[in-house]
């Protein structure tokens, strides 16, 4: 069965495993580059929480209390919600 | 103590193509250090456009040549992406007309097959609502290309051929004796052997590794927005520039669509500025008025690095035979770094560049004050 794990940008977790296997990935701000995991319009609320429980079974090391900066969590982009262009219309 | 023979700071894609096409040439002991991820500096925030319609002689030239070397890398590399779908100038002033009148003229006498369009070739160009266009110069050899796919397919592609980067590795300084660079100071506190050459790449962060050395650099933080919308079904091929503002507009292939705009902030502000956005979207929605019921997902700044003429920096850093610098390429860095890392690769391994023009961009122009020309510097 195939395992989606970033719904926007179609992200199975067979391929995160993949190229963290084959490309040496090690840690999140890679992956989500190398992957686009977490550049959707959700802005990877759904996803890095995800890849955050995943985290020991991807890159062999525990993720529980350590701070976001160490795991290279990626940092959220605004806007928090995607929203229209016309909004910044003027005139 | 660790040894390397090429040590390579900076993994962007001045970075990146000097390892490649020194790797190509055969050299081993390639290391590329990345204080952060690959592509985390300029790179992985600009447009990705690539065009060789300036001008100046130098800059005209080496983007012909990089363009040749864009359309090889697309062979080359999987997964690399070129899109030639040119480049179009919208002029809306009289003056403008004239001026790219003259520029088409100066850059075809340089082999670069631009030429002015009327509103009416422009209308059949691009979905243009917009009448004030009295024309525009179009340059159909230049086109985009994804910098995050550039960043990966490089990534894999400098493994595949044996050279090792290293990532959230930073460079703390270079040590040298005896006009030579000896070895770098890695992290806190790893020394890192280099026997052949060290090439700073680091974009605007250059300075500092240079002034470690004892040599100031004159590169300056030019802070630029950028935003990109969700994707949507292509509308738009040319990368488009409002030249009265500066502003621009490109639809890259995965369908999103980045609005650029000149929007002048102080040197080390890199916060989000609302007036950009208003700027961006007010103006290229006037033309392209599709833009306004796209979805913004992102806005991020990022640096131009600029030099006192905005020409680029590539010399070898005086008092030092085997360090060499590449950067201050202002708003085009990316389009140039296949050239710029072919040239490397030569003054590395042949002591001089393959073109007269790499020579103009020495560092002692700006002691001598003979300052290279320029007037069209936008994305
Ligand atoms: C909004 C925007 C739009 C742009 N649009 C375009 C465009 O359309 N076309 C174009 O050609 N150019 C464009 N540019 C310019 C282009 O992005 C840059 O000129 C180019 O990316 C510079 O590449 P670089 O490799 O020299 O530097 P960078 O990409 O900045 O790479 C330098 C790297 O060095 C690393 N580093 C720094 N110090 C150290 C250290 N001490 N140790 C280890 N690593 C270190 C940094 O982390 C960084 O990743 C744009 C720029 C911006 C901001
Ligand atoms: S689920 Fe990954 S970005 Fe939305």
């Amino acid at each position: 069965m195939t395992k989606i794990l970033c719904i926007c940008e179609e992200v199975t977790l067979e391929e995160v495993e993949r190229v963290v296997k084959e490309e040496g990935i090690k840690d999140m701000e890679t992956l989500k580059r190398r992957l686009r995991l977490g550049m959707g319009p959700c802005g990877g609320r759904y996803c890095i929480n995800t890849l955050l429980r995943l985290y020991p079974q991807l890159f062999g090391e525990p993720a529980r209390n350590r701070s976001d900066v160490e795991l290279k969590v990626p940092p959220s982009r605004p806007p928090t919600k995607p929203v229209y262009l016309y909004i910044f219309k003027e005139g | 103590m660790e040894q390397v023979n090429v040590a390579i700071v900076g993994g962007g894609s001045t970075g990146l193509m000097a390892a490649y096409y020194l790797a190509k040439e055969g050299v081993r002991g390639i290391h590329v250090f990345e204080s952060k991820y690959l592509g985390f500096g300029s790179t992985g925030r600009c447009a990705g456009g690539v065009r060789s319609s300036f001008a100046s002689n130098v800059h005209v030239t080496l983007m012909r040549e990089s363009i040749r070397n864009w359309l090889r890398l697309k062979e080359e590399v999987e997964g690399l992406e070129f899109i030639q779908d040119g480049y179009l100038w919208l002029l809306t002033t009289e003056e403008l007309v004239e001026l790219h009148r003259r520029l088409a003229a100066y850059q075809n006498s340089l082999g670069v097959p631009t030429r002015m369009l009327s509103a009416e070739e422009v209308g059949e160009l691009v979905p243009l609502a917009r009448s004030d266009v009295l024309a525009a110069l179009y340059d159909p050899t230049a086109g985009k290309a994804s910098p995050i796919k550039f960043v990966w397919a490089m990534r894999k592609k400098l493994m595949e051929l044996g050279v090792n980067i290293h990532e959230y590795t930073f460079v703390r300084g270079i040590r040298a004796s005896g006009g030579k660079a000896r070895s770098l100071v890695v992290d806190e506190s790893n020394e890192v052997r280099v026997d052949d050459h060290v090439l700073i790449a680091a974009g605007v962060w250059s300075k500092e590794l240079s002034r470690d050395l004892g040599v100031e650099i004159p590169i300056k933080k030019d802070p630029h927005h950028l935003l990109v919308t969700d994707k949507y079904s292509p509308f738009l091929r040319p990368l488009v520039i409002h030249k009265e503002s500066g502003s621009y507009v490109v639809q890259h292939e995965t369908g999103s669509i980045l609005v650029g705009a000149e929007f002048p902030v102080p040197e080390d502000d890199t916060s989000l500025r609302y007036g950009y956005l208003r700027k961006a979207v007010t103006i290229m929605s006037r033309y392209f008025p599709q833009i306004l019921s796209a979805e913004l997902l992102r806005v991020w700044v990022g640096y131009y690095e600029v030099t006192p003429d905005h020409h680029p920096i590539v010399d070898v850093l005086p008092g030092y035979e085997n360090v060499l610098i590449a950067t201050g390429f202002s708003g085009h860095g990316y389009m140039m770094a296949p050239i710029v890392g072919e040239e490397i690769t030569s003054m590395m391994l042949d002591g001089r560049p393959k073109l007269a023009e790499t020579n103009e961009l020495r560092l002692e122009r700006f002691d001598e004050g003979k300052l290279l020309k320029e007037s069209a510097i936008f994305g």
